[in-house]
């Protein structure tokens, strides 16, 4: 097992190189001069001596590697650079507004679980019935729905018209009231993916010798379910949990935007904005690094779960 | 055939989109208004015969926004997903035809640009490229490609050592000549359902792109921009971002249905599933 997870590390390394390079690439994508296009006000153009001094002072002025190698050589000492806009640390900043989005995740994996994991188990239970169909377009439609007007609609209904929560913000360090609809729009959109996995391995575990045992025993329904065929059947589930952190941080700079959440998705956005190089650069990288360290740790933990497939991997 | 005809996600995907290519290739017939046209006189108002979806905040008609719309979505859908099958097809071939070196180089490629969440990508790509609807396509392409090439590199390596592409070759044929008859053909069934699928969820990302204004620029009439003008009247007009919103879902509902009705009729292992 150690050898296996030492291995899968060492076949990170190349990524990790190629998505550093592509972090640091967006500024070269930028037509035109950054300094210029920064420095250049609502009033006409930059006065080039400023922009030659901002240029130095950021080391614009170097070649490509050069830059290159000055910036991963701080990103390997946890320095990210600084804003153009506040001066302050990439690194506090992305930091920051991360723990902003966990919090919004993890609520919205709450949701979808407890969403899908019923809902999931009824429709493998009732297969190829007309709850199963249901359950199917359900989530059909759930994938289906943007995201952005879904949290429109929350707003409009349960903010505008029930007046329940607030239209948007933070509160008081992200309060239950205002994490609510943000969590909700996020959660049900990665229930539907969630519920149709959750039916096939259940249907799947249904299937197997040892139910029919369960059931040939006399045990109760609710035992044979519940106990037996769960078990087992969760094991993808685990999977689904790496992929629901990707489509939960997909979602996060549409939804973050519209509820107004401090988090990295919408600290990607408004840099974007802003034209705030440093901090598009540190976010991109630091949500990547994020992502394939979920995926890293799904993978080994369900190698674990299910040893089958560490020998089919061909070790 | 018949299971196609018999399937009615298959159905009533069909006959959306259908519908929709009816709808943008006729737009200018069926349109009650120029789509950019404003009339300020009649900003913000309510569904009435004379603007069947109402009007937005600079009086412009919604229906006409939305019908015009049509064609936005769509192409950048098939554009989008055309171009990523073509790159991937090409480079995952290569990958997976000639093995070695070279496949490494490109799935290494491939591993770094998925391993960031793709709508945080998308998002920088067409940041840093500046916002219009090409540059928004580019950023698609660059994001999407990659589960293309990902699979027909798979498919190719479980085929390319059978024994109908050994005789094959035994008989003298060529790459190419092996590729285009034997090998490709293989791998399109999973590669139709993947691209279907792909053409909703593409149109839903630009949607989102050009709704947080990364996308089609004013007074372009695009779906994400239109609710995104909506956002300031919520109050008092709802129905400027009900109505956009309704034809982002119903376009990719109707590719998510098609797409998911072909893959029960084309994956055999699912097939059997249906026939127990």
């Amino acid at each position: 097992m150690l050898w296996y997870i030492l291995r899968r590390v060492l076949l990170l390394l190349p990524t990790l190189f190629l998505v550093s390079i592509i972090s640091f690439s967006l500024i070269y994508i930028t037509p035109g001069d950054p300094a210029e296009i920064l420095l250049t006000g609502p009033g006409g153009g930059a006065d080039p001596k400023a922009v030659e001094e901002f240029r130095v002072r950021m080391g614009l002025d170097q070649p490509f590697y050069i830059q290159y190698l000055r910036w991963l050589n701080d990103v390997l000492h946890g320095d990210l650079g600084y804003s153009y806009m506040t001066d302050q640390p990439v690194a506090d900043t992305v930091f920051g507004s991360f723990l902003s989005t966990l919090k919004l995740a993890a609520v919205s994996m709450v949701i979808a679980l407890l969403i899908a994991i019923p809902f999931g188990i009824l429709a493998a239970m009732k297969h190829n019935t007309i709850i199963d169909d249901l359950s199917r377009l359900t989530a059909l439609i759930g994938v289906s729905i943007p995201n952005f007007w879904q949290g429109f609609l929350l707003i409009l209904i349960f903010s505008i018209y029930l007046g329940w929560f607030p239209v948007a913000g933070y509160g008081d360090g992200g309060d239950l009231k205002h994490i609510i609809l943000p969590a909700v729009t996020l959660g049900t959109s990665s229930a539907a993916v969630t519920m149709r996995l959750m039916r096939s391995s259940m249907f799947e575990a249904l299937e197997q010798d040892y139910i029919i045992t369960a059931r040939a025993k006399g045990l109760h329904e609710r035992v044979v379910i519940g106990k037996h065929a769960l078990k087992n059947a969760l094991i993808p589930v685990v999977t689904m949990i790496g992929l629901n952190a990707g489509f939960l941080l997909n979602g996060s700079p549409i939804i973050e935007v519209i509820f107004a959440w401090p988090g990295i998705g919408r600290l990607v956005v408004s840099s974007i904005y802003q034209r705030d190089y440093p901090m598009i650069q540190g976010s991109i990288l630091f949500v990547a690094i994020i992502f394939l360290t979920v995926n890293f740790i799904v993978d080994i933990l369900y190698t674990y779960i299910n040893p089958r497939i560490r020998y089919e991997a061909g070790d | 055939m018949r299971q196609v005809i018999r399937n009615p996600g298959i159905l009533f995907g069909t006959a959306v989109i259908v519908f929709l290519i009816f709808v943008a290739v006729f737009a200018g017939f069926i349109a009650p208004h120029d789509p950019t046209e404003t009339h300020l006189k009649d900003r913000l108002s309510s569904p009435s015969s004379e603007y069947p979806l109402g009007t937005d905040h600079l009086g412009r008609c919604i229906l006409s926004r939305i019908i015009y719309g049509t064609r936005i979505s769509l192409s950048v859908g098939v554009l989008v997903i055309g171009a990523s099958l073509l790159l991937g097809l090409l480079l995952g071939t290569i990958a997976g035809y000639y093995g070695g070196i070279i496949d490494d180089l490109i799935m290494r490629i491939v591993d770094g640009f998925l391993a960031f969440p793709s709508m945080f990508l998308a998002l920088a790509i067409a940041g840093a490229l500046g916002p219009s609807l090409t540059n928004l396509m580019i950023a698609l392409i660059v994001v999407e490609w990659t589960s293309y090439a990902r699979v027909v590199r798979g498919s190719i390596l479980s085929i390319k050592d059978q024994m109908f592409v050994e005789a094959a070759r035994g008989l003298g044929a060529g790459d190419i000549y092996l590729l285009t008859r034997h090998v490709l053909p293989n791998t399109l069934s999973p590669l139709i359902v993947m691209a279907t699928l792909g053409v909703g969820y593409i149109i839903l990302t630009a949607a989102g792109l050009s709704f947080l204004g990364l996308g089609v620029q004013p007074p372009t009439p695009e779906w994400g921009a239109m609710l995104n003008d909506g956002r300031l009247f919520m109050r008092s007009a709802p129905h400027i971002m009900i109505f956009p919103g309704l034809a982002i879902m119903i376009t990719v509902l109707a590719f998510n249905f098609l797409g998911d009705g072909l893959r029960d009729v084309m994956d055999p292992r699912l097939k059997q599933e249906v026939i127990e």
